[in-house]
C-alpha cells in the first residue's frame, strides 16, 4: 500500500466501524455505525430487530452500561468490538 | 414503536415513566430501579468508599450468564480484586432471552478480608441457584484461587409477595454504612433495621431521589414534576 498521509479517510467522526452486539445466548447481531451514532440509535435497532422493547434493552461493554447518548468514539471503541446485550430483569418474591 | 417518556439520565441508567411507576403501589422492581439506586450509592451516598462496588442487575446477570472465557477481560476496567466489598444484585431469571424474566431479587457479597460471599436473602431458598451460581463466576474474578466460601446470612423474611427488591437494596445500605463504621462480614448487623414498615417506605424514599434528579438533571416535560404530584398517567 503506497496510500500516503493524507489520502486516508479522515479518523476522526466519520470513520464506519463494525460492532457486534452478543446476547448471553450466543447470539450476535452486527451493526456497521459511525464512530460518532448515539448507542440510543443502536438500542433502537437492536430492539426492532430482536422485537422487544428499547425500555428493555442494556448495553454492556467493559463491564459498564452504556449511556444512549453517548457514541462509540466516546468509548474509544474499535471495530468488531462487542457490546454484551442484556434484557430487562424483574423480582418481587 | 412508542417513545417512553423518559424521566431520568442519570450517569448509565435511563429511567423511563415505566421504571419509576414501579415504586409506586406494590408492584414488582425491575433492574431499572436497581441499577439507578446502587449507581446512586456508589457514586453519591458513599461516593467516599473507593474499595467497595456495587455491581448492578444488567452487570450481575452477565456474570451469571455470560461466556466465562469473555468476563475476565470484559470486568477488567472495574478492577474488582482491588476492592475489599462487592454487592452484587442477584435475580433469579433463568432465560436469558426473555425481557422481563425473574421473580426474586436478593444480595450477594464479597468481603475481600476473608475471601467470602455472604447471600442475604428475604425469601430463603429462592435465588440460592442464582446465588451460587454468580458467586462461582464472580470467584474466578475476585478470588485467588481455593475452595470458594459461601454462606447464607440471616435477614428479615419478607411479609409480602412484592418487597423484595426493597429488601436487597436496603441491606446493600446497610452494608455499606457499616463498611464505612469499620464492620465486615459477620459483623454487620442487618436484621434489627429492616422492618417492614422502613423497607416500605424506601418505595418512596427512592422516588424522591430520583425526582430530586430529574428536577435538577433532565428535562421533564412538565415543569411541576416533582415527588409529592407525581402523575403516573402517560
Amino acid at each position: 500500500m503506497d496510500q500516503s498521509a493524507e489520502t486516508k479517510p479522515k479518523v476522526e467522526g466519520g470513520s464506519v466501524i463494525n460492532l457486534v452486539v452478543k446476547d448471553q445466548a450466543g447470539t450476535e447481531v452486527h451493526f456497521k455505525v459511525k464512530s460518532h451514532t448515539k448507542f440510543q440509535k443502536i438500542m433502537d435497532a437492536y430492539a426492532g430487530k430482536r422485537s422487544v422493547d428499547v425500555s428493555a434493552i442494556r448495553f454492556l461493554y467493559d463491564g459498564s452500561r452504556l449511556d444512549g447518548s453517548s457514541t462509540p468514539g466516546d468509548q474509544g471503541m474499535e471495530d468488531n468490538d462487542v457490546i454484551d446485550c442484556v434484557l430487562e430483569q424483574i423480582g418481587g418474591h | 414503536m412508542d417513545k417512553e417518556t423518559k424521566v431520568l439520565d442519570y450517569h448509565d441508567v435511563l429511567l423511563y415513566r415505566t421504571d419509576i411507576d414501579l415504586l409506586t403501589g406494590d408492584k414488582w422492581l425491575n433492574d431499572q430501579i436497581v441499577s439507578f439506586f446502587f449507581e446512586y450509592l456508589q457514586l453519591e451516598k458513599y461516593a467516599r468508599l473507593k474499595d467497595i462496588f456495587f455491581c448492578g442487575g444488567s452487570l450481575s446477570f452477565l456474570l451469571l450468564h455470560g461466556d466465562p472465557l469473555d468476563l475476565e477481560a470484559m470486568v477488567a476496567p472495574l478492577k474488582l480484586r482491588e476492592r475489599e466489598l462487592v454487592l452484587f444484585a442477584c435475580n433469579d431469571n433463568p432465560d436469558p432471552s426473555s425481557a422481563g424474566g425473574g421473580s426474586h431479587w436478593s444480595l450477594l457479597t464479597y468481603t475481600k478480608q476473608d475471601s467470602t460471599f455472604r447471600h442475604y436473602n428475604s425469601a430463603m431458598g429462592l435465588n440460592e441457584e442464582a446465588a451460587t451460581g454468580l458467586a462461582t463466576n464472580a470467584w474466578n474474578l475476585l478470588g485467588s484461587g481455593g475452595k470458594l466460601k459461601y454462606r447464607n446470612v440471616y435477614i428479615p423474611r419478607q411479609i409480602n409477595s412484592y418487597d423484595c427488591g426493597l429488601y436487597m437494596l436496603g441491606t446493600a445500605d446497610i452494608i455499606a454504612e457499616s463498611y464505612s463504621q469499620g464492620l465486615q462480614g459477620a459483623d454487620v448487623v442487618v436484621g434489627t433495621r429492616l422492618t417492614p414498615d422502613a423497607v416500605h417506605k424506601m418505595r418512596s424514599h427512592i422516588l424522591d431521589l430520583i425526582m430530586e434528579r430529574a428536577g435538577k438533571v433532565s428535562k421533564p416535560q412538565s415543569s411541576k414534576l416533582n415527588s409529592h404530584e407525581l402523575d403516573v398517567k402517560h
